[in-house]
């Protein structure tokens, strides 16, 4: 019994083991909550970012099509052809070719028959 | 002695820390459950913010296939200043100068919205677009900050102006569609209520509210942009060749009562509606009350054929261009003498016309003109609409008979005009004209759909096809209407050139010249009307009006692909300039 003594006189003080559970248990929710912290932060962040894109890009969006609009409107359209000096004007009703739906079926079967290139019957 | 002292730092030390845990858990305990509940409102309250989401407002499109944008909000940046802090660093002049250049401002007009000494906000200017935004952030000044806004963009400035209208400053529609629909177009502002933490950034996961902002509904109208250009097209044209003090013209489907095209000039840009006066800003083909001339002869010869007191061969004596009724000289343009009632159309003779309308007695010509729509609205969804002005009968003078059937003493818009000849055109049936074709929600539900809408009939089936005839007649040689032919296309109509009132009798100088009409005259699809202001030197519908109209509905048949009418035996209608 004496020689046990001795030993545990030289190994010092030992923490007592609740007191290192608590300890360490708090280290560890103190890790985890940090950790959880700065995840939550950097998702605020993402978003705050995703946020601030999506609204960009609407806004970029919105833009082009309002330069679209412009562009493709008669009044634009019609400065770009006399930019090149084209002449272009809506075709009359007997400048225009009409191919039925019917027409082109029959063509069609009839150039397969015959094994010929198919062509839809023209009405002015 | 190590051991004991070495220990006791242990003890002391884990003392101490247990002294700090236990410190900010009381401390956090204590601002978790003893804080009074002022302090915690009170903090609750700095917490919480409230954000404002703007709503967007609808979009305007027209009635094209591709359904062209007309209207629609962009997010553009304000430039907000905070002038003391300018002051304090002295950056006043550099400031004014470096935004002045971005921006493309007047020098004096930004320092004066800067050198407000004591003031903590100033806006510098609204609605900069990307590049001039970019570019003032970049200067990376003190005090000078950007704020998002919604700006009312319209991409075709003027065109169309009068029937899309402005939104005004306090974001209510001021005219035309956005005025008349500004209930569908305006949207709903979202709310987002939160909290945030202690460096004022927001808890996500502490969202109170998060109600996203509701966009306005889309408007669909049935105007086709171009359509509508070649309208403006001829308008500009007559404006620069005769020119006129305004004209403005209005393309209406006859069966639908559906509006194509509605043009008037002087017009004016929409992005910046604050310019314009009042006369630009007036849209002339609903809401300029004129006196009709010529035109109303259609009207009243067709209630004089329904009632039955001629018929199209009946011959009338036109007293060769002076008749003196109820002590008053009546003159034509051109003295005739013998006409049938198809001829007295053809020629637009004034003694003919009045004779018959005398014949018909003011009871049944008022009756008639009310039941075309003289005298009221049509009821178009466009605000602004006159009414014109027909008086009751028991106002009328003794000459007054014979005068409104031609076209004096009465006022009509443009629109009233057009939709009573396309009623005509539309076998005597009068449509509600509409410009509106639907309205569609943000999420896709049609709230509203225009559709045609007959009002009455206004005469017989057989008569408006007598009177078709009869029109037609006017564009063909020996009429007054030849200059609104349409190659392939026969054209029915009616010229009208109408003196100007002025202080109790009429201008000498001052006219109105329109021609209103539809096409193909066998098959009606189009109705046309143009209407000329003032034109110098030449004055007459005729040689004034019909051209345009004739531009316009050649190119509108073609652009419609609307087929040549043929007749029974195959044979196209040749109908060439």
């Amino acid at each position: 019994m004496p020689k046990n003594r001795k030993k545990s006189k030289k190994e010092g003080y030992i923490v007592p083991l609740p007191f290192t559970a608590v300890m360490v248990g708090a280290a560890i929710l103190s890790l985890a909550y940090l950790r959880i912290d700065g995840k939550c932060d950097e998702l605020g962040a993402n978003l705050k970012t995703l946020e601030t894109q999506t609204r960009e890009l609407r806004r970029k969006c919105l833009y082009e099509e309002s330069c679209w609009a412009r562009m493709k409107s008669p009044r634009g359209l019609d400065e770009a052809l006399r930019r090149w000096n084209l002449q272009m004007d809506w075709p009359r009703s007997d400048q225009i070719v009409r191919l039925s739906r019917a027409d082109v079926k029959d063509a069609l079967e009839e150039g397969l028959r015959e094994n010929r290139p198919q062509y839809a019957q023209m009405r002015r | 002695m190590i051991e004991r002292r070495s220990t006791s730092r242990i003890v002391f030390v884990s003392i101490f820390v247990l002294l700090v845990m236990g410190g900010l858990a009381y401390r956090l305990l204590s601002l978790h459950l003893g804080i009074s509940a002022t302090d915690r409102d009170h903090v609750a309250r700095i917490r919480r913010v409230e954000r404002l989401l703007r709503e967007r407002r609808g979009r305007i499109y027209d009635g094209s296939r591709d359904a062209n944008i007309l209207a629609l909000d962009l997010e553009v940046k304000d430039v907000i200043a905070d002038p003391s802090i300018l002051l304090a660093n002295n950056e006043l002049e550099l400031a004014t100068e470096q935004i002045a250049e971005v921006a493309g401002l007047d020098e004096a007009e930004v320092m004066g919205a800067l050198d407000r000494p004591g003031r903590r906000y100033a806006r510098v200017c609204r609605n900069m677009q990307d590049e001039q935004s970019e570019a003032i952030r970049d200067l990376g000044l003190r005090g000078i900050s950007l704020r998002d806004a919604t700006k009312r963009y319209y991409p075709h400035n003027s065109f169309m102006c009068h029937v899309i209208g402005f939104l005004n400053g306090e974001g209510v529609g001021g005219s035309g569609v956005e005025q008349g629909m500004n209930g569908f177009l305006r949207g709903c502002p979202g709310l987002v209520e939160s909290v945030v933490d202690g460096r004022r950034r927001e808890l996500y996961d502490r969202r109170v509210q998060d109600i996203p902002a509701k966009t306005g509904a889309d408007i669909c109208l049935t105007l086709d942009q171009n359509v509508q250009y070649m309208a403006e097209r001829a308008l500009d044209e007559v404006m620069e060749r005769h020119g006129a003090k305004g004209a403005w013209v209005i393309v209406e489907r006859v069966r639908t009562g559906e509006i194509v095209a509605m043009a008037s000039r002087p017009s004016y840009d929409l992005n910046d509606f604050g310019a314009a006066s009042q006369e630009e800003l007036l849209n002339r083909a609903i809401g300029f009350v004129y006196e009709p001339g010529s035109t109303m002869k259609a009207l009243s010869i067709a209630a004089a054929l329904n009632e039955r007191i001629a018929e199209r061969d009946t011959i009338l004596n036109c007293e060769d261009g002076a008749w003196l009724h109820q002590g008053k000289v009546l003159r034509d343009y051109h003295p005739y003498g013998r006409l049938t009632v198809a001829d007295i159309v053809k020629k637009s003779s004034n003694i003919g016309t009045a004779k018959l309308t005398v014949s018909l007695g003011a009871q049944k010509l008022s009756e008639y003109l009310t039941r075309f729509g003289i005298g009221s609205k049509t009821g178009i969804d466009l605000p602004g609409e006159e009414q014109g002005i027909l008086h009751p009968v028991r106002r009328w003078s003794r000459i007054s008979c014979s005068r409104i059937g031609i076209g004096q003493g009465v006022s009509v818009t443009a629109l009233q005009m057009l939709n009573a000849l396309c009623a005509i055109a539309n076998d005597g049936v009068v449509m509600r004209p509409y410009i509106v074709s639907r309205v569609v929600s943000s999420d896709g539900v049609v709230l509203h759909e225009g559709r045609p809408k007959e009002v009455g009939r206004a005469i017989s089936s057989q008569t408006a096809s007598i009177m078709r005839q009869l029109l037609s007649r006017v564009t063909e040689a020996g009429g007054t209407g030849t200059r609104a032919r349409v190659r392939n296309y026969s054209v029915a109509g009616k010229t009208g050139t109408a003196q100007k009132p002025i202080d109790g009798g009429y201008s000498s100088s001052a006219y109105v010249a329109s021609f209103v009409g539809f096409v193909p005259a066998d098959a009606p699809e189009l109705g046309i009307i143009v209407v000329v202001d003032e034109p110098q030197p030449l004055h007459t519908g005729g040689v004034v009006a019909a051209p345009a109209f004739s531009t316009i509905a050649s190119e509108a048949l073609s652009y419609f692909d609307i087929p040549v009418p043929r007749i029974h035996d195959g044979t196209e209608i040749a109908s060439t300039h």
